[in-house]
Formats: C-alpha cells, structure tokens, sequence
C-alpha cells in the first residue's frame, strides 16, 4: 500500500519562471523622457529671460525716442483763478475772460441747485 | 305588565332618541363654533399680514427719505468746504449743525429697523417728516451760500478785467482814437459790477443769522437771497458781455501795452464766441 503510494506520487512539475524582460525598452524611454523635459526647461528658461530682455530694449527704444512736448491746454480753474491785474496781454485777458465764462456756468447750476432746494420734495410718509 | 314593559321600551327610545339629538346639536354647535373660531383667527392672521406689509412699506420709504436726507446733507458738507467768503467759524458752525442732522437720522433709521409695533414705528416716521424743515433749511441756505460765494468770485475776476480793460482803453486814448463806445461800455460794467458786490454783501448779510429753529418764517429772507443772487447773476453777465464788447471794439485799434513782454505794439486777437447765454 505504502509502496503503491510512493509510486503514484506525483513529480511537482518544475515552476516555469517567466523569461526574464529586458529593462532596455524602460530605461530608453525613462532617457528620452528626462531629455525632452530638460529640452523643454531650457527652452522654457530662455524664451523667459531673453524673451523679457528683449522687451525691455524695445521698451527703452521707445521711451528713448524723442518726443514731441504736447503743452496741455490751459484752462483756468473755476474759482481758483486769480486775474493779475499787471498783465494786460491779450493772453491774459483771454485767460481772464474764460476764467469768468466757466465761473458763470458754474454760477447757473448754482442757480438751479439754489432752485432745486427750493422746490425739494420730500418721500410721502403718511 | 305588557303595557308596562311597552312603557319602559318607548321610554329607552324617546330617551335615547334624545340624547341622539342633543349630541347632533352639540355637535354641530361644536363644529360651527370651530368654524367661526378658524374664520376670526383667518380674518386675524390677514390683518395681521396686511399690518405687517404697512410697516415694511413704511420702514421701506423713511429708509428711502432718510438715505435721501443722509446723501444730500454729506454733499453739503463738502461744499461748505469750498466756500471761501464766509468765516472759517461760521463754517465749522454750519457743519457741526449739519453733522448733528446726520447723526440724528442714522440713530433714527437704527430705530425704525429695530421697531417691533406699529404705533412706535408710526411715531418714528412722524419724526421724519416733523423735522424735514430742518433739512430743507439747510440745503436752501448752503446753496444760497455757494451761488453767492461763487458770484463773489466772478466780481473778482470782473474787477482784474476792468483794470486791465480801462488800462488798455486809456492807451487807445493815447494814441487819439474814438472812445465814446468804450468809455460807455466800460461804464456800464463798472456799474454792473459795483452793483452785484453790493447785492452779494447784502445777500450774505442776511443769510448769515438764519438759523434753521427759524424757518419757515424766516423763508421770505431766504427767497429774497435767492432773487438778489438771481439779480447778481444777470448783471454778472452784462459785465461780461461788456467786457467782450470793449474786447472787440479795441481789436481795431493799435495799441502800445508797456507791461506785454515782446514788442510794444499788440492787437486784440479776435474774442472767441460767449458761451454763456
């Protein structure tokens, strides 16, 4: 019985292992990947810093163009303009006289706030 | 005995009968009482709705009034700020009274949100309208007080060109021209002129004592500031329109100008269109 037990046992039949894979095709693809990312961080920094120093030239380019001094036309302010009585140019008179037409305008929406609060009507509360 | 038992038996139906219709008519008492009891609580929970939609209404326009208030009384104080012909004292005066308004209304509106029942509310909104003289006091009397400050200004401004204009004038008389027209125009601007200084002092003379305690009766002053400054304005115009007349008049004529840098001789350039109607 024991004998016949022995001879029936089975051989446990060799573990096949899995022939080994090569890393080569990784690592190949591990090597360009990094290439293309330092690529694309060279690229990255140098669009970045020459690409803002260019501007700058341009920006200085401009500025350093010389320009034309457009004089801001003077207005007298309302209220705040004082006639200097010794300038009698036609300049100041012009001045002077601009000055009193915008405080005239000045003066009518005065007029009409001054007619306004007259006229005030306040919300029906009842 | 028959008739005994028939007794008791007609007895215990007329009873019971009884008692069935007393129940029916408790019944429908209960259920009719339950009814009008549902319709009064109905009718309450409207008119409590409908009070309720009064006093939002109301809370909602003293809120509208008090902002409007609120918004012209700071606009105000600004401008009192630019007055430049009224003391730095009687400013400060102004814009404390002012500010008092201000702090009054905001208190009043924290008030009237916080208003749990109608008759305080009512009460409250009653103060809005009981001290809208106040208000009105006010913005008639600083826009009085801006209109006059401003044409103070003009008349300023008109003086330096008067000078400046008879200066000019009295060179053209130099040098022999005609100024019977100028002498008129100038005349007349001088007039204009002398005459508004006067009505601005005048005007702020008695605008400076009124007090808002005062009004409405001192509003005959009030109306009478605004037609003298009204005047001021007119006879400002006139000076202007003089002054662009002279302007043109002497654009004819050569005249020497001893404080014009460049040459002595100069010319008035044509005046541009008055703008001002």
């Amino acid at each position: 019985m024991d004998n016949n037990l022995g001879a029936t046992q089975m051989i446990p039949p060799l573990s096949q292992t899995p022939p080994q894979k090569s890393n080569l095709g990784r690592n190949l693809i591990v090597a360009v990947s990094a290439i293309l990312i330092v690529i694309v961080l060279i690229g990255t920094g140098y669009i970045l810093f020459f690409g803002n120093a260019k501007k700058t030239t341009y920006t200085a380019q401009v500025y350093n163009q010389p320009t034309t001094a457009v004089m801001p036309t003077v207005i007298p302010t309302p209220s705040t303009y004082q006639v200097n009585v010794k300038d009698t140019s036609d300049n100041a008179i012009n001045k002077d006289t601009q000055a009193v037409d915008q405080n005239l305008n000045s003066l009518d929406t005065d007029l009409n706030n001054v007619d306004q609060s007259f006229n005030d009507q306040q919300t029906n509360l009842q | 005995m028959k008739k005994t038992i028939l007794m008791v038996i007609l007895g215990l139906a007329l009873s019971t009968s009884s008692a069935y219709a007393v129940g029916s008519l408790i019944q429908t008492r209960d259920a009719a009482v339950t009814q009008r009891e549902n319709h009064i609580a109905s009718r309450e929970a409207k008119i409590s709705q409908v009070q309720a939609n009064i006093s939002e209404d109301l809370r909602q326009r003293a809120e509208k009034e008090i902002t409007r208030r609120v918004t012209f009384l700071n606009e105000l104080i600004t401008k009192l700020n630019t007055i430049k012909k009224i003391s730095s004292a009687e400013k400060t005066d102004l814009q404390a009274q002012i500010q008092a308004q201000i702090d009054g209304l905001n208190a009043l509106r924290t008030k009237i949100n916080a208003d749990t029942d109608n008759v305080t509310l009512k009460t409250d909104v009653k103060s809005i309208i009981d001290n809208y003289y106040i208000f009105l006091f006010f913005r008639v009397k600083v826009s009085l007080l801006i209109a006059g400050d401003r044409s103070s200004t003009v008349v300023s401004s008109l003086n330096g060109i008067y000078t400046k204009l008879q200066t000019r004038v009295n060179q053209v008389q130099t040098s022999g021209g005609d100024l019977i027209v100028l002498n008129s125009l100038l005349s007349d601007m001088n007039a204009k002129i002398t005459d508004a200084t006067t009505q601005i002092t005048v005007t702020q003379t008695e605008l400076t004592p009124l007090t808002a305690q005062g009004y409405p009766g001192n509003k005959t002053t009030l109306t009478d500031a605004r037609s003298k400054i009204k005047n001021v304005n007119d006879e400002l115009k006139t000076a202007y329109k003089d002054a662009m007349q002279i302007r043109t008049d002497l654009g004819g004529e050569k005249i020497k100008n001893p404080e014009a840098s460049g040459s002595g001789d100069q010319k008035f350039e044509k005046p541009r269109p008055l703008s001002t109607p």
